[in-house]
């Protein structure tokens, strides 16, 4: 029964959403979101923040229509984010950060932009529409199960998204455990929310907040890779560039996306659940889905060299994490991500209180903004699509006039973060730091994953602890916690059994220290 | 209706970008004072747009309500610059604080702050004092409910204490050594109870939900009735309060009729977090009268009156003599909580 009432309520919401004002709202809000996603820093969540003012003046006629430009925004940066991710090495968003490894690598070492830029926009539009059929039939149902996602539970996803991920650098576990050192050392800068007291601040109040991971990545991968490239001058990446215009890549994206279909959905899957926990959302799904990818797939060694399953699971996993994290917000009141926190800050401004009576009282409003996430999400798709050969062709610009563009980009981007000449600094010595660890072969991405899910690790592992009395069988306490934790060991010691069983059939060293190479690049 | 909307938005827009653009440069033009009289100074209005700067994350506690304030400014054109809310999150409020602490006599920077506008100072040891600000005004204070989850079997107070006497109860709130884990703090010293483990939140949403999905045994909360309420008004009700840390019961509204705490044998009835507004240092008198005019407006306006009573807030605007003394106040209380349980290392 309920679930034929469901469609009733989805046809409502479908008129509400395409009234003609409302579609005006869903066009702004996306364009909006599209521009501040591909500018870093400036990302989606200050958008929605800094237009929540003009939102007030929209919900005294229609709260709908201002939960639509807003929701709108967030989808709009969902996708523009991947784009300097993919053309330039610098992450528009946080979530796109997962796109440097391979979505950067395909763009310039392969030559293939157009087939990078096209892979993530229909990753993240099967990602989104699954995610939102599911927000559509069982957004109640989940977010209730969400909450009972403690800090034990939540440790062990951490756990588990180190686990895909430390493999990374497989060939150099040392190295890898080096650079995920250093990561957690920098992820522990700031204030600390356990103790109350700043941590390695030494007096300066600038960074109580911590040393931010976009400026930290900004300056590892889009300087970094800068300063490398400038020494590895006459190997251009011109010639290597396809000479596709038009739509080809988008119909080549095609027939791989139909090869990976299981995989984005599994992944979409999994972000939209990252979603639904609270305080979570995109980066960590992001970063879940990219580690599972590599996981899975046949082609291990093509990873961080542009797999085109590596721009796809988590791009996937992303957006559908994005359209998860509005569950918890619209069934209980308790935002998923920073962004949606932001949108339920607009609903208490417009008179509107989040929770499980939203359904009852504000029923257009739900249904007008459910149907809108997926009108939004078509729009969004539609407009990237269309603009891949013109994006594309970005790379076509020779290198050198490139590079003082993304310099200058890099650095604002690094500023609008915070209005802080800080955040620059941050990026400039990160910039040094990623070539020297290039040349010395380090390998950057356990540094990063380390950088953005190490405080969210140690806080999940510390309230635990406390809870507990310090038994760290409360680690394993719940059924779920155990089965996850279980999980996180089999996906760590998988590589590892695998590593020893092939190095027992044939030595190949000599290739695997060619792909650590490469896939540091 | 639309093009008017239409227009004002892309003007809103074009508005914000300029501003992005010029950032903190602006200044110049000088508008004469709008407004004189009313109090014993003549009020003398911001010359330059007005950053508000909020010390939380956007969509945070505080967050709101300086939004909403701002909205009302917004609305009734009470400034003649514009108000700009500006998040400054980090430190618990430091960050924010030193913000408007560099701004000193500009009377352009105004910030919201809630009680961390004590506990952040005393247990950072920050090189200024709560005193250097401007004090402008308060315009509500929000109650404290005593939270279980609705499958508790905990009734009142009295059965929380007993249970709490018994063992070591795991009690979740928003940050550490803030005002949630302050009123844990006094609960435990005033009946007597054992040490309450306590699990610090980033936020009031993720405190209800840890308390509603019985994660890592949090078995009690201190919410303020807005963050509980969602999941209190849900069916099946997940969160349930047992009693209120005021002097009397709430008149209306959901919670209408909620027994205090007192009356409950946990005499605690004078604990808030205080919503109110600081301003940049050294103000002039006629420019802390502005701000305190503008607020007093903002507080008796319909918008804001609505706004409170949905929050389920307790209207108590006050200035001056009045407000200064709740500071002093609440700054005493904080250091001897901080003093007794050691929190500045």
């Amino acid at each position: 029964m309920e679930f034929f009432n469901v469609f009733g309520d989805l046809a409502g919401g479908f008129a509400t959403a395409l009234q003609p004002f409302n579609i005006f709202m869903l066009f702004v809000g996306v364009m909006l979101g599209l521009v501040v996603g591909v500018l870093p820093g400036l990302g989606g969540t200050s958008a929605v923040a800094i237009l929540l003012p003009i939102t007030v003046i929209i919900a005294r006629s229609s709260p709908t229509s201002a939960v639509i430009l807003l929701a709108g925004v967030y989808w709009g940066a969902l996708f523009g984010g991947v784009v300097t991710s993919i053309l330039f090495n610098i992450p528009g968003e946080p979530w796109s950060v997962v796109l440097l490894f391979d979505g950067f690598p395909l763009a310039k070492r392969k030559g293939k932009p157009g087939v990078a830029l096209a892979s993530s926009f229909f990753a993240s539009f099967v990602g989104a529409f699954l995610a939102t059929v599911m927000f559509t039939f069982f957004a109640r149902a989940l977010a209730d199960f969400a909450l009972s996602f403690g800090p034990p539970e939540l440790f062990a996803v951490f756990i588990m998204s180190f686990a895909t991920l430390i493999g990374l650098g497989a060939e150099s576990p040392v190295k890898a455990v080096m650079m995920i050192s250093f990561g957690l050392l920098l992820a522990a800068v700031g204030f600390d929310g356990i103790t109350g007291q700043p941590r390695l601040t030494f007096g300066q109040i600038g960074i109580l907040s911590g040393i931010g991971f976009v400026p930290v990545t900004i300056g590892l991968f889009g300087i970094g890779e800068i300063l490398a490239s400038a020494e590895e001058s006459g190997i251009g990446f011109m010639e290597r560039l396809s000479a596709k215009v038009g739509f080809d890549d988008v119909i080549e994206t095609l027939g791989e996306l139909r090869k990976r279909i299981w995989l984005v959905i599994s992944t979409g899957i999994i972000g939209f659940w990252f979603g639904i926990l609270p305080g979570h959302g995109a980066t960590a799904g992001s970063f879940l889905g990219y580690g599972l990818a590599r996981q899975w797939s046949k082609n291990k060694e093509g990873f961080g060299k542009g797999e085109i399953s590596g721009i796809m699971a988590p791009q996937a996993a992303a957006d559908a994490a994005a359209v998860g994290s509005l569950v918890p917000m619209i069934a209980l009141g308790v935002p998923g991500s920073p962004t949606s926190a932001v949108i339920m800050a607009g609903l208490f401004i417009w008179g509107l209180t989040p929770g499980p009576l939203l359904f009852t009282e504000h029923h257009d409003f739900v249904w007008g903004l459910i149907a809108s996430i997926y009108l939004g999400h078509l729009l969004t798709f539609i407009i990237c699509l269309l603009a891949v050969p013109l994006l594309a062709s970005i790379m076509r610009i020779p290198y050198a006039i490139l590079t003082p563009f993304i310099v200058l980009i890099s650095v604002i981007g690094a500023y609008s973060l915070n209005n802080s000449m800080l955040d620059v600094f941050i990026t400039i010595v990160f910039g040094l730091i990623g070539y020297w660890l290039r040349k010395m072969k380090y390998p950057l991405a356990p540094l990063v994953v380390a950088v953005v899910l190490g405080d969210s690790t140690e806080r999940t592992l510390r309230q635990s602890l406390i809870a507990s009395g310090g038994n760290p069988g409360i680690l394993v306490g719940s059924p779920i916690a155990a089965t996850l934790m279980a999980l996180a060991i089999i996906l760590l010691l998988l590589p590892l059994i695998r590593t020893i069983r092939s190095r027992g059939r044939h030595t190949d060293a000599g290739i695997d220290k060619d792909t650590v190479a490469t896939a540091i690049d | 209706m639309r093009n008017p909307v239409g227009r004002s938005i892309s003007l809103a827009i074009a508005g914000l970008l300029v501003a992005t653009a010029c950032g903190g440069a602006g200044g110049g033009a000088t508008t004469a004072p709008t407004a004189s009289g009313g109090g014993a100074a003549a009020l003398v209005a911001p010359t330059k747009p007005v950053e508000f700067v909020i010390s939380t994350a956007p969509g945070g506690g505080s967050d709101i309500y300086a939004r909403k304030m701002q909205a009302v400014i917004d609305t009734l054109k009470l400034s003649p610059q514009p108000v700009t809310p500006v998040n400054k999150d980090g430190g618990s409020g430091a960050v924010a604080f030193q913000y408007v602490y560099d701004h000193k006599g500009d009377a352009s920077y105004i910030m919201i702050t809630l009680n961390s506008f004590f506990t952040t100072l005393i247990v950072q040891k920050l090189p200024f004092k709560g005193t250097d600000f401007t004090p402008i005004a308060n315009l509500a204070l929000d109650p404290f409910y005593l939270w279980v989850n609705e499958d508790s079997p905990w009734k009142t107070a009295q059965d929380f204490i007993t249970a709490a006497k018994a063992d070591t109860l795991v009690v979740a709130g928003t940050g550490s050594k803030q005002e949630d884990e302050a009123l844990f703090r006094r609960i435990q010293t005033i009946a007597g109870t054992k040490p309450f483990s306590y699990v610090p939140q980033s936020g009031g949403g993720t405190v209800a939900a840890a308390l509603a999905g019985h994660q890592a045994n949090v078995v009690a909360t201190v919410n303020n009735p807005s963050e509980g309420k969602s999941l209190y008004g849900g069916t099946p009700r997940k969160l349930r309060p047992l009693c209120t840390f005021e002097p009397a019961s709430p008149a209306t509204g959901p919670f209408a009729g909620l027994a205090t705490c007192t009356s409950q044998g946990l005499a605690i009835s004078d604990y808030y977090i205080m919503r109110a507004i600081m301003a940049a240092p050294g103000l002039s008198a006629g420019q802390q009268a502005f701000w305190v005019d503008v607020f007093k407006k903002v507080s008796d306006s319909a918008d804001w009156k609505q706004f409170v009573s949905d929050n389920n807030l307790n209207p108590d605007f006050r200035s001056g003599a009045d407000f200064q003394k709740m500071v002093n106040d609440y700054q005493k209380l904080h250091e001897d909580i901080a003093k007794q349980f050691n929190w500045v290392q």
